[in-house]
C-alpha cells in the first residue's frame, strides 16, 4: 500500500489529477455544464493514456465538477450542476448578504469533508455497502424515491402549498415523452423533440438563471454598487465545530445513495438537505442563508462521488450517470469493473482510490485559494455579467445534446421561472419533482406489479426504513407531543 | 504617412499569403472526387458513454484515416434514438452528416407508437457489427439450463420475471420471440436500459433477463451471471459454450447490430467512398481488437446488399413484434 501511495503522489499523476479538479471546477460553474457531460466530453480524450493517469484525470473531473456547481448556485443563484440545487437555497441568500466568500468557504471544507468521507468508506467498506445497493429493487427505490420528494416540503419556503404545486408540475413535466414502462409516447403532440422527454438541466437553467438576470436588468441604476469589504474565507472555529455533525451525517448519507444504483450526487444533495433541516437545532433558519443549509448539501453530493464508486469498483454496475461513463472508460482501457477487478488488479483500484483521495485534497486547496477571486465575481457590473451568463446559458443547453429545441426549453423555462419568482413559487421544488419523476414513476410501476395481489409486500425492511424516515419529519410534532405526554404521566 | 504605406504592404502580402495557402490545401485532398473537403459529423441518436456511442467513437477514430477527414461524434439522444435518427435522415445529403444507425431503428417503428423515422429514410452506407441477445441467469439461480426454464415457466405462467431494456426494446424484442417460440409467458419487467436491468439481476429483483451478449459478458466473466442461451443462429464469439436457440429447436433470433447511413438522396460516389473506407476499417487490426475486447463481432455488409439485409430485419422483427402481442401496427 505505501509504495502505491509513492506512486500516485510523484509529479506527473499529481499534476495529472489537478488538471482534472481545475478542468472539473470550471465545468461545475459554468451552467449547463454538468459533472456527467464533462466526464462523458473529456472520457475519449483520456482513451489515449494508460489507465491508471486517464482514469485518475476522469476522477479529478467528477470531483471538481460536483463542487464546482456550488460555487455559481452561491454566487449566481444558478446551480452549476444539478447535485447543487440544494446549495442555492442557503448559500445564494448568504452572497447576497455579502458572505459569498464565506459561503464558497463553507461549501469548500464541507465538500473536502465529505468527499474524504466517501473516499473512507469506499476504502474500507465498499463490500458491504455494495451488498446495500444491490438489495434496492423497485419498492426500495419507491421509498427512496418519496423520502426525496419529502424535501420539498423543506424547499418550500413559505408556502407549503405553492411548493407542492411546483413539485406537482415538475413530475408532470417529466412524463412527457415515451413511457419506459409500456412503451408508449404521451403528451408528444407528433413532435419528434418531445418524443425524448423534456430534460431536467436545460430547465433548471432556465428556471434559475434568466430571472436572476431579468430581475438584475430591473435593479440596474445608474450609481455604482458599493463593494463590501473583503471576508475571511474560513468560517470561524466555533461555526466549524457546529457543522461537524450536519457534515458527518450528511457525507453518510452521501455516501449511501451513491452507492444505490442508479442515484447520484444530485439525489444524495435533495435528501441530505431535507434530512439536515428536519433534525437540526435550527430549521427555522434553514433558506435564510444558514451555513448548514449549504454544509449538508455540499458535504453529501461529494461524498457521493465516492459512493457511486462503490458498487462500480466492487460490481461493475455503475452508482450514478458518471460512474456509468466511467465504466465504459475503464472497458476502453481494457479494464472490466467487478469482482474480477479487484483480484487481477488490485494495485490499480488502490491507486484509483488514494487518487481519488488526492483529488479531493487538491480541490480543498483550489478552491481556498480561489474562493477569494471567485467572490470577486458577484462584484462584476451587471451590463458585463448578464450577456455573459445568458450567453452560457445558451451554450450550456445546447451542448447537452446538441439540440436547439433545449435551448428553446431553457428560454420557455426561463419566462416561466421568472412568473414564479414574482408569483413567490419556489422553484426548486419543480426542478426536484423532474428529477424524481422517472425514478418515482417506473418503480411505483414495477411495485404495483410486483405487490397487486398482496400490497403488504411493499414493506421490506429497507422500504420501511425509508417510508419511516420519510414520515418522521411531518410526524416529529405529534411525536414529541406524546414524549412529553408520556414524561408526564411517569 | 510612411507607416500606412508599409502596413498596406504587409496586409497585401498576408493576403497573398493566405490565399496561396487555401489554393494549396485544396490542392492536396487526394481523392479522386471532390470530397471530403471537411470535417465529418457522425450523429449518435443515444447517450454519451452507452454502448453505440462508444462504438461510433470508435469507428471515427479508426476511420478516420481512410476517410481521410476528422470525424466528430454528436450525441443527440432521446425518443429512442428517434431524434437523432430523424436529425440523420433529414440532413443535408453531402456526405457531411453520417448516421450511426442500430437496431432500434428496424424494432421501434412496430413498437412505438408514432414512432418518426425507418430504414426507408436512409441511403445505407454498411453494417459493421453485430451482437446476439441472449437470456441469462444469476449464477446461483435454480435454473441450470434453458430447458429447466422453460420447464419451469410452462408450469408456472406468468410467474418468471425476465427484465428487460424497456418495452417495445431490443431485448423486450428477444425475450418475447423466445416466449413465442417455446410457448411460454414471461412477466416482463420493463427498466430504463440494460444497466438497470442487469443490476436488478444481481440483486436477485427479476429471475432472468434479456440482454445482448456483449452487455452480460462482463458479468459472466466475473462469474456472477450464467447465460442460458444465445437468441440468434450464430454462437457468441466470446462464449462458445452456450447453445443457441436454433440449434436447440426454438425459432428464435434477434440481433442487435450497428452500422452507418447517409441521408437519402446522397450521392452515390460519396456513399461507394464510404464503403471503401469501411472495407479497410473492417480489416484494420487496432479496430478488430477493439471490438473484440468489448465482445462484438466485426461482421461487414455493404451497399446494396446492406440495403435488403435492413429490409428483410425490418420485416422479420415486425413479425416477432405481432406473434409477441408487443406492436402497435
Amino acid at each position: 500500500m505505501l509504495t502505491l501511495l509513492l506512486t500516485v503522489l510523484n509529479l506527473k499523476t499529481v499534476l495529472a489529477i489537478s488538471q482534472g479538479v481545475a478542468l472539473g471546477i470550471i465545468i461545475g460553474v459554468l451552467p449547463g455544464l454538468s459533472a456527467t457531460l464533462g466526464v462523458a466530453l473529456l472520457a475519449p480524450l483520456t482513451f489515449g493514456m494508460d489507465p491508471g493517469t486517464g482514469l485518475m484525470i476522469l476522477l479529478g473531473v467528477y470531483v471538481g465538477a460536483v463542487y464546482g456547481g456550488s460555487i455559481s448556485a452561491i454566487l449566481l443563484g444558478i446551480p452549476g450542476t444539478p447535485a447543487a440545487v440544494a446549495t442555492v437555497f442557503d448559500g445564494h441568500p448568504m452572497a447576497k448578504r455579502g458572505e459569498g466568500g464565506r459561503a464558497i468557504g463553507i461549501a469548500t471544507i464541507s465538500s473536502f469533508c465529505g468527499g474524504i468521507f466517501g473516499v473512507i468508506l469506499l476504502l474500507l467498506l465498499a463490500k458491504p455497502i455494495s451488498k446495500f445497493g444491490l438489495a434496492f429493487g423497485e419498492r426500495e427505490y419507491l421509498a427512496l424515491g418519496i423520502l426525496a420528494l419529502t424535501a420539498v416540503a423543506q424547499l418550500s419556503g413559505t408556502s407549503l402549498a405553492k411548493g407542492l404545486f411546483a413539485a406537482c408540475f415538475g413530475l408532470f413535466v417529466a412524463t412527457i415523452g415515451i413511457d419506459e414502462v409500456h412503451g408508449i409516447p404521451r403528451f408528444t403532440f407528433g413532435s419528434v423533440n418531445l418524443l425524448g422527454g423534456i430534460p431536467y438541466i436545460p430547465v433548471m437553467i432556465g428556471l434559475f438563471a434568466i430571472p436572476e438576470c431579468i430581475v438584475n436588468i430591473e435593479r440596474l441604476s445608474p450609481r455604482r454598487p458599493k463593494f463590501p469589504p473583503l471576508e475571511k474565507i474560513l468560517p470561524s472555529r466555533s461555526v466549524l465545530k457546529k457543522l461537524i455533525k450536519p457534515i458527518l451525517r450528511s457525507a453518510g448519507i452521501g455516501t449511501l445513495t451513491g452507492a444505490i444504483p442508479g442515484t447520484g450526487a444530485d439525489i444524495a444533495a435533495i435528501i441530505s438537505y431535507a434530512q439536515g433541516k428536519s433534525l437540526s437545532k435550527h430549521p427555522e433558519l434553514f433558506g435564510t442563508g444558514y451555513a448548514e443549509g449549504i454544509a449538508c448539501p455540499e458535504s453529501a453530493n461529494n461524498a457521493a462521488t465516492g459512493g457511486t464508486m462503490i458498487p462500480l469498483l466492487t460490481l461493475g454496475i455503475p452508482g450514478g450517470a458518471v460512474t456509468a461513463i466511467l465504466l465504459g472508460a475503464f472497458m476502453v482501457h481494457g479494464l472490466y469493473p467487478g469482482p474480477l477487478l479487484m483480484l487481477k488488479n488490485a494495485d490499480l483500484v488502490y491507486t484509483l482510490i488514494i487518487g481519488l483521495f488526492v483529488a479531493n485534497v487538491i480541490m480543498l486547496t483550489l478552491g481556498l485559494s480561489a474562493a477569494r477571486f471567485f467572490a470577486k465575481v458577484s462584484q462584476i457590473p451587471p451590463a458585463l455579467f448578464i450577456p455573459t451568463i445568458m450567453l452560457l446559458c445558451v451554450a450550456g443547453s445546447f451542448s447537452m445534446r446538441n439540440n436547439w429545441f433545449d435551448v428553446h426549453i431553457m428560454a420557455i423555462s426561463g419566462l416561466l421561472g421568472y412568473c414564479m419568482v414574482k408569483i413567490g413559487i419556489p422553484r426548486a421544488p419543480l426542478v426536484i419533482g423532474m428529477i424524481l419523476s422517472g425514478m418515482i414513476e417506473s418503480n411505483l410501476a414495477r411495485t404495483v406489479m410486483l405487490c397487486k395481489d398482496n400490497p403488504f409486500k411493499f414493506f421490506t425492511p429497507i422500504s420501511s426504513i425509508l417510508i419511516v424516515l420519510a414520515a418522521l419529519p411531518f410526524a416529529k410534532a405529534q411525536i414529541m407531543y406524546l414524549y412529553n405526554l408520556l414524561k408526564r404521566v411517569m | 504617412m510612411k507607416k500606412l504605406k508599409r502596413m498596406k504592404y504587409w496586409f497585401i502580402a498576408l493576403m497573398v499569403f493566405t490565399l496561396t495557402v487555401v489554393i494549396v490545401a485544396h490542392e492536396a485532398a487526394t481523392s479522386a472526387i471532390d470530397y471530403p473537403k471537411k470535417k465529418i459529423e457522425l450523429v449518435v441518436a443515444f447517450k454519451p458513454g452507452g454502448g453505440s456511442d462508444t462504438f461510433a467513437r470508435a469507428v471515427a477514430r479508426y476511420g478516420e484515416k481512410y476517410i481521410g477527414a476528422p470525424i466528430f461524434v454528436t450525441n443527440r439522444a432521446g425518443g429512442s434514438g428517434a431524434i437523432g435518427f430523424t436529425y440523420g435522415a433529414k440532413a443535408k445529403p453531402d456526405g457531411y452528416v453520417i448516421t450511426l444507425i442500430v437496431t432500434t431503428l428496424t424494432i421501434a417503428p412496430h413498437t412505438t407508437p408514432g414512432y418518426p423515422v425507418t430504414y426507408k429514410d436512409f441511403e445505407p452506407i454498411a453494417l459493421l457489427a453485430t451482437v446476439p441477445s441472449c437470456i441469462s441467469v444469476r449464477e446461483d439461480s435454480k435454473f441450470k439450463t434453458l430447458r429447466d426454464l422453460i420447464g419451469y415457466a410452462k408450469s408456472h405462467p406468468g410467474k418468471v420475471r425476465l427484465g428487460t431494456s424497456g418495452t417495445g426494446g431490443p431485448w423486450h424484442l428477444a425475450g418475447a420471440a423466445l416466449g413465442a417460440a417455446a410457448g411460454i409467458e414471461f412477466s416482463f419487467v420493463p427498466y430504463k436500459g440494460a444497466g438497470p436491468a442487469i443490476t436488478a439481476l444481481l440483486g436477485g429483483h427479476v429471475d432472468a433477463v434479456a440482454t445482448s451478449a456483449a452487455e452480460i459478458y462482463p458479468h459472466v466473466r466475473a462469474g456472477k451471471v450464467r447465460t442460458l442461451a444465445i437468441i440468434a443462429k450464430q454462437p457468441f464469439a466470446a462464449m462458445p459454450n452456450v447453445p443457441t436457440t436454433i440449434s436447440m429447436g426454438l425459432d428464435a433470433d434477434v440481433v442487435s447490430w450497428r452500422g452507418l447511413a447517409a441521408p437519402k438522396g446522397t450521392p452515390k460516389e460519396i456513399i461507394d467512398y464510404w464503403i471503401t473506407a469501411m472495407r479497410k476499417l473492417a480489416k484494420d487490426p487496432e479496430f478488430v481488437k477493439f471490438m473484440s475486447s468489448r465482445g462484438v463481432t466485426v461482421q461487414l455488409i455493404t451497399g446494396k446488399a446492406f440495403a435488403e439485409w435492413l429490409a428483410k430485419k425490418h420485416n422479420d422483427y415486425g413479425k416477432i413484434a405481432r406473434a409477441a402481442g408487443i406492436a402497435c401496427k
